[in-house]
């Protein structure tokens, strides 16, 4: 510091990773609302930097809010000028700071970035050690003593204990007598320290889609983006974790996560057959007594009518051996099929193993991702 | 950073003693020839090369950069002070360096006779960099989070100062108070009565049992509110500059106007016809012929106009073409306005060749608002085709509203009054005797002098973050008196009566 003084300019880069810092914070903030922006995430492409383009960072001023100013060219009154953009509104309610000005700033996250403020605070409800391939870590641990080891680990209490109890082997003091006494070399002690492996939950997730015909656009968008975010998410807080994808319509079919990501719509919908697909990989490939089974579940909910008994049904059966049943349905507007309200109907709202959410726009999948993931307080 | 090579040295010489044979009367001015990513790193820190470090000039450089990638360029850049410092880019032509030269003088010119520049610091460059080390020191005891949040709170207020004070002198009071305790009636010295062109807000009386409402609101932040020696010096330090740059933006048209007006000049001699003389007594133009060409696309560029924004360097500059004009013609009186033949105006001259004697008036003494209100003629609006556009909610579009003369002009000068910025008063600081401050807006009425919701309530929790009690404001949204508190938790906004004016 003060070394460049009035020769040569000063470098701005400080400066300018002080504003990505802080532009970057205000992502973190409002994560939400800047995932589900068009284009910021891009399914199946780990390990990439995502772009996000955000507004300005206007500093609060007490300022006109008016859209009126002054023009020149030719034209005569009531003639267009250009749309306004979204938020140019006056009086809107707005936050200072996330209007869009003219010109976007596109700030790099890396996806270690994203993935951590995607929050320590979800977990995976209701995990517990299971089976027998269980993938073990391992963790440090202090115990017993030593006597070699660095100094920084000395134990004092146990040097002096030592030290003392020698004084009083070799006769030159009595018990309970106080006296100068100094430990020397080999009275000295040193906490020692172990790894021992660790259980850790393994976790197996199903991620089951409703591609029929009625999910449309933009409900598969809402839909994809919501389990891309929980999947990135599991990749980076979860080791142990094995992901099957299912799409299904009047038939479900495991499909590779890239499949998964990109199929978009088909036929009919039955939501049983996804279900009878879970239970069928259940009994043949993974068993419940050594999995944590998880299902995500996306659906607008426009099942069948006649299904609907078949499907809860299955439900029922597939119940005991999930930690986690996660029923995302995806209403844009609010209104479609029925069949969140049927399955709440049988289980109720307060189930232990089951968690509905309801999304109906991007500023939604915050809320149903936190829905699924939060702490049992 | 270098010093000019020997061509554009003498190319400067001589534009110099040019622009001096025109009766420009400006500061020595120091040309420093830079890079273009300099270039960019300067407009970042608006011109200062030692400024306080920011995160919002790191902001302003993205997106100057994002800009200049984008092919927009950063011409010319000079800085108000005693020398004068301007900079060009090393890699532009000849021509170009010519013209930025001379567009440069006249803006130094224009800082050394404008009387509203006339209290500016003219030492600024040696302030900046004393505002630097003196952050640099508060951030080494406080620690970078702590003062950067403070200075984005004293951005936030800084444009509350008393824009029509800029002609009080201010060196009677120390610039940055390092000391608590400044009693209210302790005003600082050194401030005239009566000023004859603006005068100030003082109090007739001193009555230290009537709170006298006041503009610069900064400035009563820092002498009263209860800061932390460090804040109080920030706060001083950020009201400093933000006067250091209120007579540029209450003359932003006149400014760019008067400096394109002059680098035209100079790049293409004297025009006999708009003298209305002949021969010998000419100057030539700076350019030769060949360069005239490169000179006319360079000088378009500068003068484009735009349908949603006014370009202040061809409004300014054609507006003092236009007085020139009016002025060698004597196109002004009573007899000119009571004139009805279409013919006679058309063909109006009465050889007072007043035009530039006049000019080199007008821009010592108008700012933007006064200079449009004086001059800006019906016949100037038309042929300019100057509009007001508002945005229209049902449609999402912005449309053409008026194209009135009267009504445009009104509008334009209502704009740039107070520098386009709300009046807001602090008119008491023991509000319900609490100590809470109360602030009034000074709301004339209409739908396009409302605040903008979501930055007044933000504004009011960063006055918070000074005043450390609960603050008030009180404004006029959608013609309802209401009043926006913010006690430190949350804001609350609670209608008003509006007394009848």
């Amino acid at each position: 510091m003060g070394d460049e003084e009035n020769f040569g300019l000063p470098d701005i880069g400080a400066e300018e990773r002080r504003f990505q810092d802080i532009v970057k914070g205000k992502i973190k903030q409002h994560l939400g609302k800047y995932l589900t922006k068009p284009g910021v995430l891009v399914p199946g492409e780990n390990n990439k930097k995502y772009k996000f383009t955000i507004p300005e960072i206007d500093l609060p001023r007490f300022r006109f809010g008016s859209g009126q100013g002054a023009g020149q060219g030719s034209g005569g009154k009531g003639d267009s000028l250009g749309p306004g953009q979204p938020g140019d509104e006056p009086g809107e309610g707005d936050e200072a700071g996330d209007q869009p000005g003219e010109h976007g700033l596109e700030v790099d996250v890396t996806l270690e970035e994203l993935v951590e403020w995607m929050s320590e605070e979800w977990e995976l409800p209701n995990i517990q050690p299971k089976g027998k391939k269980n993938i073990e870590s391992e963790d440090f641990h202090l115990h017993g003593l030593r006597r070699t080891g660095p100094r920084a680990m000395m134990s004092r209490r146990r040097t002096f204990k030592e030290a003392y109890f020698r004084e009083i082997a070799t006769g030159r003091a009595k018990p309970g007598q106080q006296m100068g006494f100094y430990p020397i070399k080999r009275d000295r002690r040193f906490r020692s320290w172990t790894y021992e492996p660790q259980p850790v939950e393994s976790a197996l997730i199903f991620f089951l889609r409703d591609y029929s015909g009625s999910m449309d656009d933009k409900k598969t968008t809402l839909l994809r983006t919501t389990d891309w975010i929980l999947d990135l998410w599991l990749s980076a807080y979860y080791k142990g974790v094995e992901r099957v994808y299912i799409l299904h319509d009047t038939e479900a079919k495991v499909v590779s996560q890239e499949e998964y990501y990109k199929t978009s719509v088909n036929g009919g919908t039955e939501i049983s057959s996804g279900y009878a697909k879970v239970l069928e990989l259940l009994e043949k490939d993974y068993d419940p007594t050594d999995w944590n089974v998880y299902l995500f579940q996306g659906t607008d909910g426009d099942n069948y009518n006649s299904d609907n008994d078949n499907a809860l049904s299955l439900a029922e059966k597939l119940l005991p051996s999930l930690n986690l049943l996660a029923l995302n349905v995806i209403q844009p507007g609010g209104h479609g099929g029925g069949f969140r309200e049927v399955f709440l109907g049988r289980f109720g709202a307060e189930h232990k193993v089951m968690r509905t959410a309801l999304t109906t726009s991007d500023d939604d999948i915050e809320q149903t991702i936190k829905s699924f993931l939060k702490r049992k307080s | 950073m270098a010093a000019l090579t020997p061509e554009l040295e003498s190319m400067r010489a001589s534009l110099e003693a040019t622009a001096r044979s025109y009766g420009l009367d400006f500061f020595d001015t120091v040309f420093e020839l830079v890079s273009p990513h300099e270039m960019l790193v300067l407009a970042a820190r608006e011109g200062f090369p030692t400024r306080y470090e920011h995160w919002r000039f790191g902001m302003e450089y993205r997106k100057i950069k994002g800009m200049h990638d984008l092919g927009s360029k950063i011409y010319e850049m000079v800085i108000n002070n005693d020398p004068a410092v301007a900079y060009l880019i090393n890699d532009n032509d000849a021509v170009t360096q010519k013209m930025v030269m001379a567009h440069v003088y006249a803006h130094v010119d224009f800082f050394k006779n404008s009387m509203h520049f006339q209290r500016t610091n003219r030492k600024m460059l040696n302030e900046m960099a004393a505002h630097r080390d003196a952050i640099r020191g508060h951030v080494r005891q406080q620690g970078l989070e702590t003062v950067d949040g403070f200075i984005d709170s004293c951005l936030s207020l800084d444009n509350l100062i008393d824009m029509q004070a800029l002609h009080l002198p201010r060196e009677g009071m120390p610039a940055r108070i390092r000391q608590h305790g400044q009693k209210r009636d302790e005003r600082p010295a050194g401030i005239p009565e009566l000023d004859w062109w603006h005068p100030p807000e003082k109090p007739k009386e001193e009555d230290p049992e009537v709170f006298v409402p006041q503009r610069d609101i900064m400035l009563f932040l820092v002498e009263h509110a209860p800061l932390e020696d460090w804040e109080r010096d920030i706060l001083a330090m950020m009201r400093e500059e933000s006067y250091y740059y209120a007579p540029q933006r209450l003359t932003k048209i006149m400014n760019e106007g008067w400096a394109t007006y002059w680098h035209t000049t100079l790049m293409r001699g004297e025009d006999p016809a708009a003298l209305g003389r002949t021969g010998e007594s000419l100057r030539p133009p700076a350019l030769d012929f060949q360069e005239a060409d490169l000179y006319a696309h360079l000088h378009s560029r500068v003068a484009s106009t735009s349908k949603r924004t006014l370009n202040p360097y061809k409004l300014g500059y054609d507006l003092f073409r236009d007085i020139e004009e009016r002025w060698n013609r004597g196109m002004f009186g009573r007899e000119w306005e009571e004139c009805s033949s279409a013919e006679e105006l058309a063909a109006w001259d009465k050889h007072l060749d007043q035009g530039r004697e006049f000019i080199l008036h007008v821009r010592e003494s108008y700012t933007d608002a006064g200079f449009l209100s004086a001059f800006l003629t019906r016949d100037f609006c038309r042929r300019k085709q100057l509009y007001l556009y508002d945005f229209n909610e049902r449609s999402g579009q912005y449309e053409i509203t008026e194209t009135e003369w009267q009504a445009v002009k009104g509008g334009l000068v209502r704009s740039l009054t107070n520098a386009g910025e709300p009046i807001i008063r602090v008119t008491d600081d023991n509000h319900r005797n609490r100590t809470e401050l109360y602030l009034s807006h000074e709301h004339p009425g209409p739908k396009g002098f409302d605040l903008r919701p979501g930055y007044a309530q933000d504004t009011l929790k960063a006055l918070h973050r000074v005043w450390r009690r609960p603050v008030h404001l009180e404004t006029i949204r959608e013609g309802e008196g209401l009043l926006i508190s913010y006690d430190g938790n949350s804001v609350t906004e609670t209608e008003r009566e509006v007394p009848l004016a």
